[in-house]
């Protein structure tokens, strides 16, 4: 299954792994998060994304009809 | 994994009710309560806080918590308290930001499969259905 983990560090500093995805859609639902926490007034500046393998994994076609 | 991101955290202008929640965790740890509109004294002055912890510190009465201009400030005479204002600061952010991703993973319709205190801070992993 999808799985999100936040580390609040005690820098500051906040790290998002997302695991299980495959293809943009990680980048999807931990946006989805960060929208829902700005409206708390949380911002996540300078922010790195790093991308893994399976970002570029695409997933499979499904032909109907 | 898919991918991963480092950035800083920063609060501006908190849902004061979340805020609440937040300092009612740290008060328990503290071994108090949190007080609405107290005014907090220290060996140099005082402040009308909207949300304080009371507590009997060598120099003065409790941590205080203001926001202003959206941004949340500390008061408290920390000469020899528990924790530093900036201690109490950061503490009350990783607070805050652990609450409000309760709340943001409830509202989309996520888990919360473990929360953890770790030595560099929260861990908080989730599950997305995705």
């Amino acid at each position: 299954m999808p799985k999100i983990q936040i580390l609040i560090g005690k820098d500051g500093k906040i790290t998002i792994n997302a695991e299980g995805f495959t293809g943009g859609k990680c980048l999807e639902e931990t946006k989805k998060l960060e929208e829902i926490l700005k409206g708390f007034g949380i911002e996540l500046g300078n922010k790195e994304v790093h991308l893994k393998p399976e970002y570029y994994v695409r997933e499979k076609e499904v032909v109907t009809g | 994994m898919s991918h991963w991101t480092v950035c800083k955290l920063s609060i501006r202008n908190p849902n004061m009710e979340l805020l609440k929640q937040a300092l009612q965790v740290l008060a328990q740890k503290l071994g108090s309560e949190v007080k609405e509109n107290m005014t907090i004294v220290g060996w140099n002055g005082q402040a009308q806080c909207p949300l304080a912890i009371p507590l009997n510190l060598p120099y003065g009465n409790g941590y205080g918590v203001i926001v202003e201009n959206g941004e949340i400030k500390i008061v408290v005479d920390d000469h020899g308290a528990p924790m530093s204002a900036k201690e109490f600061s950061q503490e009350l952010q990783r607070t805050y930001m652990a609450l409000a991703i309760a709340q943001a993973t409830q509202a989309l319709g996520w888990t919360i499969s473990n929360v953890q205190e770790l030595q560099e801070g929260i861990l908080v992993e989730v599950e997305t259905y995705a």
